[in-house]
């Protein structure tokens, strides 16, 4: 049978939001590892055509037969996204297990080892967690590993890590049990945020004091692993949870490299900006991808260090995968300021160390890198320097003067009134204030279609 | 500005319509200039996102929300747009669901207010939420909003929720009723499938405008005001506490200002 002649199907389980402000739509597969796509609406009028199994031919004809496209244009147009969303498993062969809509394997009430099942967390189609409760009520998370190809090793690596690492920074290791996909893990509960997350204050603001305290305790913790043989290879901010109190916890270890456990190099990550550059390098020209080593994980830790106190990656890597992959072969890391965030140029420094694309040239171990961020937190952030910045009596002035009852709104024409919108609204984000939003908004509308080409920078 | 007695929402409900009548002489050819006032109107009472806040941080929130009461939430279904996540139990009537009430702490104490609303909405059965995802809805007044199937329901619900609350700075939600003394927890009623806010600022957008035509372009903005307001009273509408007691008159349908989200399961 050739491709012509096979069916393909839209799963029953994958979901669609439409954007209201555009054509778009985002559509995801419930359980699937595989990010949202964004599809234009007359792609997503095509998708939709496979709720019923079709061939790629006969979906598109029907779908021309509708909207009075040329087919073979829509045929050219329309190949590479629906092979696009055959290698992200939104269409699929009909009748094959991937058609099938996921279930989960467990249910809320179910015995695991010791635990009892209290809510699901997620199900994916090669993984489960659960919140649970062991019996002396503490609380507990259920693991279920469940993937033919590389389930046993994921099982295999993480329960021999979590043995090893007992005591550290790391889940307490309660219970497991292999199976023929992989296995089931009951761990101590974590209470935590992702680590780059865990730095946002109450209106979702990265501050400098917490978010360097968060880099410090995240590198004592890799320290502490380090020291006991185990590199995690898996170094991202949602493998590090952060509590309240800023204490750190490392979790899947399924990638994890032992030392003298017998297990082999372990695999590698396909991708991330947490790849180091020899990484990179080999993945871009189709080679073996090197063995983790310490100063892979130093550079890792470097990218998530940028990452916990900017909010943003060390390199621009929104790009095509093989661009991604040279940037992170060749470039050296953005400064701060590129993302937003004030200069901190002996910070800058010690991550630019960490972050060198020759191994030799980073710090030899996390706790090095531990050691040099500290000394050059000590020197705090350059000051941010804006040279309209009305001070908060200003400010006060601005908002107590823009009111209806006062001369400004007498004698305002648009231009005026849009300079004045611009500078409320300044004021708005800088404090929060509500009186000075409805203020901006007020001004807006009374500028009209007239844009500010200035900013008002006193109020008298 | 005029602070009328009576209470938080009341006036800001005031002076937003004091502000929006200043304009009634200024504005663009109808329709434009009554739905450019709506809009006014709609947004008054939200705030500004801060100069470094992550993106992220919305979903951070609610996740941090849900976690102590996963357990109670299997029940419901948890579903989003990209506005607002929502969360409805598997057994609502959605179509039933027209009393809202609405939950409006400043940005500052979201997260602490979303843990005591999630725990109060379970605790008491509510059949359905939701709540901004993103960082504008987060920064609107209505940031939070529960649905429920009937007004004593939602009444018993509203002041429950208002004394949990009553510690946490409010932001306040204009055009709503307010219960309780600080205004971060106001009601509302959903009539035909238009949200209870839109159609009030629909309303008095239209009638402003009318008002503004009937008093001249000098006339004070407390004159155009008044005179919408007893436009809106003839319509049905509580213009003092806009406390959504009797189904308001429908007005003739005008264009939508701007997309407003309404109804539990959206």
């Amino acid at each position: 049978m050739s491709v012509a002649d096979l069916e393909f199907r839209l799963p029953d389980d994958v979901d669609a939001v439409h954007d209201p402000d555009g054509g778009d739509v985002i559509v995801s597969r419930r359980g699937s590892r595989t990010p949202p796509q964004v599809l234009s609406s007359d792609a997503w009028a095509l998708l939709e055509l496979f709720r019923e199994p079709r061939t790629l031919a006969g979906a598109v004809l029907a779908h021309c037969t509708s909207t009075g496209q040329d087919p073979v244009a829509t045929l050219e147009a329309a190949f590479p996204v629906l092979v696009a969303l055959t290698r992200s498993e939104l269409l699929v062969g009909a009748g094959t297990d991937a058609a099938a809509s996921l279930v989960a394997r467990h249910a809320v009430g179910e015995h695991v080892g010791p635990a009892t099942l209290v809510a699901r967390i997620r199900v994916l189609r090669d993984s489960e967690l659960w919140d649970a409760v062991l019996e002396d009520g503490a609380p507990a998370v259920v693991k279920v590993v469940d993937d033919p190809t590389s389930g046993p090793e994921l099982f295999r690596r993480e329960a021999t890590a979590l043995r090893r690492l007992r005591g550290g920074p790391v889940p307490n290791l309660v219970w497991s049990e292999p199976r023929d996909t992989g296995g089931v893990l009951v761990l101590s509960f974590v209470d935590g945020d992702p680590v780059d997350l865990a730095a946002l204050d109450a209106r979702g603001s990265r501050g400098d004091a917490d978010a360097i305290s968060l880099v410090l305790a995240t590198l004592d913790a890799y320290a502490a692993v380090h020291a006991r043989g185990v590199l995690h290879g898996d170094v991202h901010p949602g493998n590090i949870l952060a509590d309240e109190q800023g204490h750190v916890t490392l979790i899947d270890f399924g990638i994890a490299d032992i030392a003298d456990a017998g297990l082999g190099p372990a695999p590698r990550t396909g991708g991330g900006e947490q790849l180091d550059p020899a990484a990179a390098q080999a993945l871009r020209h189709g080679q073996p991808v090197p063995e983790l080593d310490v100063t892979a994980e130093v550079y890792s830790l470097a990218a998530l260090a940028f990452r916990i106190l900017t909010g943003a990656a060390y390199l621009d890597l929104d790009l095509e995968r093989d661009d991604a992959l040279d940037a992170i072969a060749t470039r050296p890391p953005r400064p701060f300021a590129d993302v937003g965030r004030p200069r901190w140029p002996a910070v800058e420094g010690v991550l630019a160390c960490g972050l060198a694309k020759d191994p030799a040239a980073r710090q030899a171990t996390a706790a090095d890198l531990r050691d040099d961020l500290a000394r050059a937190a000590r020197q705090v952030p350059a000051p941010t320097t804006d040279a309209g910045e009305l001070t908060s009596a200003e400010a006060a002035a601005l908002v107590e003067n823009s009111d209806i009852d006062g001369l400004a709104w007498a004698d305002a024409d648009e231009a005026t009134a849009a300079v004045r919108a611009d500078a409320l609204q300044a004021v708005a984000v800088d404090t929060g204030s509500v009186e000075a939003h409805d203020l901006a908004l007020l001004w807006r509308v009374r500028a009209g279609h007239h844009r500010a080409g200035e900013r008002l920078h006193t109020e008298g | 500005m005029p602070n009328p007695a009576g209470e938080r929402l009341a006036r800001l409900s005031r002076v937003a319509t004091i502000r929006a009548a200043a304009l009634t002489g200024r504005l663009g050819p109808e329709p434009q200039g009554s739905s450019d006032l709506a809009a006014l109107l709609y947004r008054a009472g939200g705030c500004a996102p801060s100069r470094g806040i992550d993106a992220r941080w919305p979903q951070l929130v609610l996740r941090r929300a849900e976690r102590p009461v996963r357990a109670a939430l299997s029940g419901h279904t948890r579903s989003a747009t990209a506005a607002w996540m929502s969360w409805t139990r598997t057994d609502a009537d959605t179509s039933e669901l027209v009393h809202k009430i609405y939950v409006s702490p400043s940005v500052g104490a979201l997260a602490e207010a979303l843990t005591t609303t999630f725990a109060v909405a379970i605790d008491l059965g509510v059949p359905a939420w939701k709540v901004g995802a993103d960082v504008a809805g987060i920064h609107r007044a209505d940031k939070i909003v529960l649905y429920l199937p009937t007004g004593e329901a939602a009444d018993r619900a509203a002041s429950i929720l208002a004394v949990a609350l009553n510690h946490i700075e409010p932001q306040g939600v204009p055009f709503t009723g307010q219960v309780g003394d600080t205004g971060i927890v106001s009601r509302g009623i959903d009539h035909d499938g238009t949200s209870w806010r839109a159609l009030v600022c629909r309303s008095l957008a239209d009638a402003l405008v009318a008002g503004g035509a009937v008093a001249g372009p000098t006339a004070p903005p407390m004159d155009v005001a008044d005179l919408a307001y007893e436009r809106l009273v003839g319509l049905g509408f509580d213009v003092t506490t806009w406390w959504p007691l009797q189904p308001p008159t429908p007005q003739p349908p005008t264009p939508t200002p701007q997309p407003m989200t309404t109804g539990a399961n959206r």
